[in-house]
């Protein structure tokens, strides 16, 4: 049974509703952010560097949900070391950033070698209004990545910023 | 990766997946199995009008598949471990193999989807 946890900051929470919540079929994140809110980060942050693929890739969504530099910093290192599912998490949060994580996290999440991450990473940067500051690194996947798919995606977003 | 919403909503994503149904009749409910979704569940049910399915992540338990089954042929949650139906989690389910109650048993025999054998 794991025990309740406390920051200074943040007051506390319970690890064990937290990974109940987290093992559900269909998740109310945004509800699971207020409810747990900052105080959980560096346990979901275990979560992300655990074994366990669905509680990591949950874990990374409720980060993404969860306001405050300490989230932008665990979301720009999953983006950078996660696995697949971790870093499309950490591409799909950005668009509930501010500016300036949501740039950081975005210009990992653009130079990815997967379809899955970049496609969502063009989601993001499109719903953030952040196609002029990361205007290369689409152009460039416009012009060179692989999947045709991405390649016509990230032309949708250029086209969008003229 | 396929980005999801909830019951009786889907994305054009949703609807360009579920469109891949190759020799299945109108009533043949298709299942996913996806790496994730976006963003991350186990399971979702909600599906195009016409096209009966649901996806079901690599990741999920063992009674995730039952479970967005179940929401296909008309069942909702009910906050019961011990019912395939929780909405608290089907990792979360006490007494395997997890119950349906006779009410959900004749909700998914009535269900247009179910073909009396």
């Amino acid at each position: 049974m794991a025990q309740k946890r406390t920051t200074a900051s943040d007051g506390e929470f319970n690890p064990d509703e937290l990974l109940a919540f987290l093992r559900q079929d269909e998740l109310d994140y945004p509800a699971a952010a207020l409810k747990f809110g900052a105080a959980a980060l560096p346990f979901l942050k275990e979560l992300i560097a655990s074994g366990d693929e669905n509680l990591a890739m949950k874990a990374a969504y409720l980060v993404g949900y969860i306001e405050g530099d300490a989230a932008d910093q665990i979301l720009e290192e999953a983006a950078a070391t996660g696995s697949v599912p971790i870093r499309v998490a950490a591409a799909f949060g950005a668009q509930k950033r501010n500016s300036a994580a949501a740039e950081a996290i975005l210009k990992r999440s653009l130079e990815d070698s997967s379809p899955s991450v970049v496609k969502f990473a063009l989601q993001s940067a499109k719903a953030s209004k952040l196609g002029s500051a990361l205007k290369t690194k689409i152009d460039h996947i416009s012009k060179n990545f692989l999947d045709d798919n991405i390649k016509s995606a990230a032309s949708d977003v250029l086209k969008k910023l003229k | 990766m396929s980005e999801v919403v909830f019951m009786g909503q889907t994305t054009a994503e949703q609807n360009t997946l579920f469109g891949n149904r190759n020799f299945m009749g109108g009533n043949d409910l298709v299942v996913y199995y996806v790496r994730s979704t976006v963003p991350g569940y186990n399971g979702c049910a909600a599906h195009p009008a016409g096209r009966p399915g649901c996806v079901v992540v690599r990741s999920a338990s063992r009674w995730t598949l039952a479970h967005e089954f179940g929401h296909v042929l008309g069942l909702n949650h009910v906050s019961n471990n011990d019912r395939l139906m929780t909405g608290l989690g089907t990792f979360n389910i006490t007494n395997p193999p997890p119950d349906l109650t006779a009410a959900e048993s004749t909700t998914m025999r009535n269900s247009n989807l179910s073909t009396p054998l």
